[in-house]
């Protein structure tokens, strides 16, 4: 736990036609969580989180919520956290017990030998950092 | 001519209490090579009248948390550094402090902590020894605050650490002896302890805490705090602190300590 995990910004990432982080960033964090799955034997809970983003030569905070994953795996999928741009009582997120926060993204898996496959896709949207 | 120097006989050290020295070696070792840091905590703030089935979320809080030089401040994000308790920013609802690092402060740093070895438990599939502590009247500096009225409490709890490792899990605070001019029955916290990187070192850090309290009225309020982007603070801030009035009687004074409290 506590291992840095990395990313690459694979496609550009622009607001009102404006180049906020450009394809290539690097997104660096660490591995949060590793738990079992404590209501489901044999599958795990991993936190990711992303801390940072450097793009254009700065390091800014990665503040930013998991919404989809595109991967080869069938055993692992996004749970989806309470939405932390919308007012508390709108939502009911999969996994209740785990508060949302931003840059971290709740998945779960079958299987822990590879937590993070390759080709692992993962689709971000930032959050005001309020 | 003969002397004779007769020693009492002592019983040595058991194993749990070399351990516990060892924890605490540890964990004061880890506080002194902490650099300034700061980072970015997320509550969840949820209620729960009297006779409700559960919980109600009803907002959730982002403020920016720093540890420097020893005390906890706190900031809107991107803001400075200038609140030492977040019930300056959210000004309804219950906060507290002490999770960041106050906690470890007093219960591991300073004499008058009672601790007691309370066997071993699994925490996630992993072994783990679990000690009590308890902080008497005379050194808490936890203070509970309600409205205008505040009062310095005594606390007690648990502790887990890995016996290898002697790395801190989890730790919890139980706070159940509140002068009754406070309508607060009950407040207990527990924070859990993960590895970051800060600077080019690691160290255990909260990484998530949650905190119950219970009014006399029966409403309960959680707060579940998650905290994330932790890095080295390089900033400058200047506090001060106003006048506050205080009815807990057996409190002692002058304890110039920052402490954990909370707010409700």
């Amino acid at each position: 736990m506590g291992d840095r995990i990395e990313a690459r910004v694979i496609e550009d990432v622009k607001q009102k036609h404006k180049l906020i982080v450009a394809r290539g960033a690097q997104v660096t964090g660490r591995l949060r969580r590793l738990d079992e799955d404590l209501e489901h034997a044999g599958r795990f809970i991993i936190a990711l989180e992303f801390t940072e983003i450097e793009t254009a030569g700065r390091r800014v905070p990665f503040i930013a919520q998991l919404e989809h994953l595109k991967t080869a795996s069938l055993w692992l999928k996004v749970l989806r956290q309470r939405d932390l741009s919308l007012p508390a009582q709108t939502y009911t997120p999969d996994s209740p017990d785990i508060p949302a926060a931003p840059g971290v993204g709740i998945l779960l898996a079958k299987d822990t030998t590879e937590i993070l496959p390759k080709g692992l896709i993962m689709t971000w949207r930032s959050l005001e950092y309020r | 001519m003969f002397s004779a120097i007769v020693c009492g006989a002592q019983t040595p050290p058991s194993a749990e209490t070399l351990l516990l020295s060892r924890i605490r070696e540890k964990i004061a070792s880890n506080l002194a090579s902490l650099p300034s840091y700061t980072c970015l905590e997320t509550t969840e703030r949820a209620e729960h009248a009297d006779h409700a089935p559960s919980f109600r979320v009803s907002d959730i809080l982002q403020l920016e948390v720093a540890e420097i030089g020893g005390k906890e401040l706190f900031a809107k994000p991107g803001g400075s550094f200038d609140t030492a308790h977040p019930s300056a920013v959210a000004t309804t609802g219950a906060s507290s402090t002490g999770d960041f690092a106050l906690y470890l402060r007093t219960i591991f740093l300073h004499e008058g902590t009672a601790f007691e070895y309370a066997g071993e438990a699994d925490s996630n599939g992993q072994q783990v020894v679990k000690y009590v502590y308890d902080i008497p009247p005379g050194t808490s500096g936890y203070t509970i605050m309600h409205g205008s009225m505040q009062a310095r409490v005594p606390y007690h709890g648990h502790f887990w650490v890995e016996p290898n490792s002697l790395n801190l899990v989890r730790l919890d605070a139980i706070v159940d002896r509140i002068p009754p001019q406070l309508p607060i029955r009950r407040v207990s916290a527990r924070i859990d302890y993960r590895r970051f990187q800060i600077g080019d070192s690691s160290f255990r850090l909260p990484q998530s805490s949650e905190l119950v309290a219970g009014q006399s009225s029966g409403l309960e309020h959680r707060n579940r705090t998650e905290f994330t982007h932790c890095r080295q603070y390089a900033g400058v801030s200047t506090i001060s602190f106003g006048d506050e009035k205080e009815i807990s009687p057996g409190a002692e004074s002058g304890l110039e300590r920052p402490a954990a409290s909370t707010s409700l």
